[in-house]
């Protein structure tokens, strides 16, 4: 498989009074095109900055980046914008809406961005939305609305998918759901896909599982036969 | 603990703080500045006519030593004439002889007091001060051909003479070529026992009624009382002018200020929602938590209160007085503030806690659960425009930006009122100035036509020599059942123009009498009426038709063709002339038109400066409005702004979203303000100002063009601030502190 991103010796300090605070140290791994990678790990592991990194929402202290074999943390704050925009899809545990655009305005908004590759209407429709585009987010369930923020994240093509907790608000049932439009996302359309996760039920389906404790990485395992979304429940 | 939790609110929310602070100072400031000004005129000039017994009745006529002695508990006679200073004939002087001075007592200034023994002059120390006289120099005086050469025994101020001016024809009172002396009656240069004195003062209680006794006298010509004493009248009208900036406009200036104030704060309690309910799921009393936000608002107005009152009353009131200063004879000239003041500013802060409390009320409603889940958002509905067909070409910002302001109604609202507040009273400012222009040029331009103006030495001596002028004279005239005015009788031909409501030119008739529009208000005339009135010093009444109403800057009065006059059966003595040649000042003083401008201009001038700090303070409450609804509106947004961010927006497209919202709400705040901005100079001026000038309100273009950009340009830096605030807004946390 052809490699698409490689992190080496990646550290984020915060300064804490005087002293720093490493909430990663020294991280490195590489990860390859569509691969479908999960980052386990208790609360503070140091998960979510690692995922804001690689997303361009916050810059490394130390430690290179380097994306489809461009290095991220030499961009400036603009040029960080613009690879957010381009490449990377971003999908939260509270979706992130915009409270007063409609669910197609929310999907439609990317075009500001980047050149819209998928057409809203058609990534709603991906996940299961058709009917629902003229709504306001509020007014959609849990679920629901984390769909729109799938689709807005894949109507631009993303070269990476991020998802920080995109699970964590929701039941089991409509969990999976939204689970198997990643994982669509990822397998069909070969994009690469990055979940954030505390839930070691995860693992199993995952291509790549990232073990990170106290801001280290613990371990990686690679699964030779994930298992099928629809086995697992929490 | 709370209070530290205040503290720290306080701290991480500086800007918006400190906004909160600079409304309700800047507004108790202009309010507190501006009202202590007239507070100190008025305050100080009472105190100087107590403790000098200022007059309650003049009476004038021909008294010796013997007459109306035992009229009231202390009177004073006096003989006044008028002179001049030898080997300075550009200086007149008031020269008073009196018997002594229990009434309109001398204030010395330096020197001696009033001694009815000592053969010395007591000397206005004002024009004393321009002159460079000192106690102990010796001063040769001239009137009606007598020289005498006396010692100045002490520097003076009197009652009469704080609004000094020679009569009501001069508007402004100037202390270079005009002065007041005193000497003792009993070194009369004729002979002590020669004296005859034409005024008697007379301080009493009960004014009414010794006038009715007196007024009827043998050789009494008139009694009146303060409001007919040029000083006291003028200085009255001074006070009342000063009201036209006093006025309305510092209390729409507070009124604005605390308006957004009290706004604020109620957004700030929404945006504590969570807070609040953490609060209350800990357990704390309702009470507690309403004390604490309650007290945030009440911290914040005091100090800004104190603050504002200190500052106000010591720079600004203190500032505007200084300027004005050498225009009054008053020993001491500083601002006031009365009891009124600290009402006003205890309801400010009482306003604002009010309403801090009602907001938090609000919030602490259900159960704590409850309180802490953001408030269930409005079913969101499209509105209108949303469905039109134009919609869906519409950028997204616009999309946004137009969905967020019918969302958000109040604090788009809010906006628009503060921001057409603000315009308002930056156009009405401008619109001051360029009424007052308004006004010198009415006067000087459209209404006087000659180059020189001579107040005659002796009425009726006019200089042989010229060949073509005109000329007026002016009375005091009773109009009865109305009251005392000024009636002008008009020889002036083509030198004076008399002009209607449009500036435009109506010539006076030959029968009956033309008034002033403010008279005519006043009295409630109109043209065909009837007035009856009779001259002073003369015991005839005489009824006209009033024929005509005529619009006039400043003199209100009462104008009568001579031929009408004569036909009346006086015989008409011109006292001013008016031409076009060039005079020589020995038959009289000579003013040329440009000066006469140029005296009105320089007590305009204060005005003005007044008026200029009055806009720039309106600019700063504009400038604070518009910073706290940008801080408002970007705080209660940062969420939506870092997913923007997030999804790859930049920086600066982030900052041109909010700034399409500003900009739209301050250009239709601005728009709205501009013909308010008007209606408030009108208002001003046609309300304010009383029946002793007829001022028209004007606002040139230019003001308005001057006073959008001036708000646009504070939006737009407004909007770089917020810029340099979206560029430093961090994702992360800010995603992560909404969870």
């Amino acid at each position: 498989m052809e490699k698409f991103m490689e992190l080496s010796n990646v550290s984020k300090a915060y300064m804490i009074g005087d002293k720093p605070f490493y909430a990663l140290k020294k991280v490195s791994f590489t990860i390859d095109k569509g691969e479908f990678v999960v980052i386990l790990g208790p609360s503070g592991a140091g998960k979510s900055t690692l995922l804001n990194l690689i997303g361009g929402m916050d810059t490394a202290t130390k430690g290179n980046i380097v994306i489809d074999g461009d290095d991220i943390t030499k961009y400036n704050e603009n040029k960080l914008a613009d690879y957010r925009g381009k490449n990377i899809g971003f999908i939260f545990q509270f979706y992130n809406l915009l409270p007063t655009l409609t669910v197609l305005e929310n999907v439609e908004l990317i075009s500001e961005v980047c050149h819209e590759k998928i057409n809203a209407k058609e990534a709603l429709k991906a996940v299961g939305l058709g009917k629902h585009i003229n709504k306001f987010p509020n007014s959609l369930s849990g679920g629901e609305q984390q769909r729109v923020s799938i689709a807005r994240a894949v109507a631009k093509n993303p070269k990476l998918l991020l998802c920080d907790e995109p699970t964590g608000a929701l039941d089991s049932k409509t969990g999976v759901q939204v689970l198997e439009v990643l994982y669509k996302e990822c397998k069909e359309d070969g994009n690469t896909v990055i979940i954030v996760t505390h839930n070691s039920l995860f693992a199993d389906i995952a291509d790549k599982v990232i073990y990170l404790k106290n801001g280290e990485l613990e371990n990686i395992v690679v699964n030779q036969n994930p298992k099928a979304i629809n086995e697992v429940h929490w | 603990m709370l209070f530290k939790k205040m503290f720290r609110d306080i701290k991480n929310n500086l800007s918006q703080f400190l906004a909160i602070f600079l409304m309700i100072f800047l507004g108790v400031f202009v309010y507190v500045g501006i009202g202590s000004e007239i507070e100190g005129m008025n305050v100080n000039s009472e105190n100087f006519y107590k403790e000098t017994n200022m007059p309650d009745l003049w009476v004038s006529g021909s008294f010796t030593d013997n007459d109306l002695t035992n009229i009231a508990d202390k009177t004073s006679k006096k003989l006044t004439v008028f002179g001049n200073i030898v080997n300075k004939d550009k200086t007149d002087l008031e020269i008073n002889f009196i018997n002594n001075d229990d009434v309109s007592s001398l204030y010395v200034i330096d020197g001696k007091e009033f001694n009815y023994d000592s053969d010395k002059i007591w000397f206005d120390s004002e024009l004393a001060h321009n002159l460079n006289y000192e106690v102990g120099d010796e001063v040769t005086i001239n009137f009606n051909g007598t020289e005498i050469t006396k010692e100045i025994a002490g520097l003076v101020m009197n009652p009469e003479h704080v609004y000094a001016v020679k009569d009501a024809s001069q508007v402004f009172p100037s202390h270079d070529d005009y002065g007041f002396i005193y000497i003792s009656s009993k070194y009369y240069p004729l002979g002590e026992n020669n004296i005859v004195y034409n005024y008697v003062l007379i301080d009493t209680d009960k004014p009414k009624e010794v006038k009715k006794d007196i007024e009827n006298m043998a050789n009494v010509i008139s009694v009146t009382d303060r409001e007919a004493n040029t000083s006291y009248a003028m200085f009255r009208t001074e006070i009342d002018s000063h009201k036209t900036y006093a006025g309305v406009f510092p209390v729409i200036f507070l009124f604005i200020a605390v308006l957004s104030v009290i706004t604020t704060m109620n957004r700030i309690v929404k945006n504590q929602r969570t807070e609040i309910g953490i609060l209350k799921a800990l357990g704390f009393k309702k009470s507690k938590i309403i004390w604490h936000y309650t007290f945030y608002g009440f911290i914040i107005s005091l100090l800004a209160v104190i603050l504002g009152h200190i500052l106000g009353q010591t720079l600004l009131g203190n500032y505007i007085l200084t300027l004005e200063s050498t225009y009054f004879s008053l020993p001491v000239l500083t601002a006031e503030i009365n009891y009124g003041y600290f009402v006003i500013s205890a309801f400010i802060i009482f306003l604002v806690v009010l309403a801090t409390y009602f907001s938090c009320f609000k919030e602490l409603e259900g159960v704590a659960a409850e309180t802490l889940r953001p408030k269930a958002p409005k079913k969101l509905k499209h509105t209108w425009i949303e469905k039109q067909h134009i919609w869906h070409h519409l950028k997204f910002k616009t999309q946004w930006n137009l969905r967020d302001v019918f969302r958000s109604k109040a604090r788009s609202l809010m906006a628009i009122i503060g921001v057409a507040g603000s315009t308002m009273l930056v156009v009405c400012a401008f619109g001051m100035l360029n009424t007052l222009d308004n006004f010198i040029s009415w006067q000087y331009d459209d209404i006087y036509h000659f180059k020189n103006q001579i107040n005659l030495n002796t009425p009726g001596v006019i200089d042989s020599s010229l060949e073509d002028y005109g000329t007026t004279s002016s009375m005091g005239i009773e109009i009865k059942n109305k009251g005392p005015e000024s009636l002008t009788i008009d020889d002036s031909g083509k030198y004076i123009t008399y002009t209607d409501y449009n500036k435009e030119k109506i010539s006076l008739k030959n029968e009956g009498v033309m008034i002033t529009e403010k008279l005519a208000d006043k009295y409630n005339l109109k043209v065909g009426d009837n007035i009856t009135f009779k001259i002073y010093g003369t015991n005839s009444w005489h009824t006209l038709e009033v024929t005509q109403i005529n619009r006039a800057p400043s003199a209100q009065n009462v104008t009568i063709s001579k031929e009408a006059y004569e036909a009346l059966g006086y015989t008409y003595i011109p006292s001013v002339v008016y031409t076009n040649e060039k005079v020589s000042d020995d038959f009289g003083t000579v003013y040329s038109k440009e000066v006469l401008r140029e005296n009105s201009s320089t007590m305009l001038n204060t005005m003005s400066s007044v008026i200029v700090i009055m806009i720039i303070a309106a600019l700063l409450l504009g400038a604070v409005v518009i910073y706290n609804l940008g801080i408002l509106s970007y705080t209660e947004k940062i969420r939506e702004l870092a997913t923007l961010k997030v999804l790859g927006f930049n920086s600066k497209n982030v900052g041109k979203v909010l700034k399409q919202q500003n900009l739209w709400l301050s250009v239709i705040g601005v728009i709205i303000g501009l013909p308010l901005g008007y209606k408030l100079v009108d208002i001003i001026f046609s309300t304010v100002m009383g029946y002793s000038f007829d001022i028209m309100p004007v606002v040139n273009i230019s003001s308005y063009v001057i006073a959008f950009i001036c708000i646009l340009l504070m939006a737009l830096f407004v909007n770089v601030l917020l810029n340099k605030k979206v560029k430093k807004l961090d994702m992360v946390t800010s995603l992560k502190a909404a969870e």
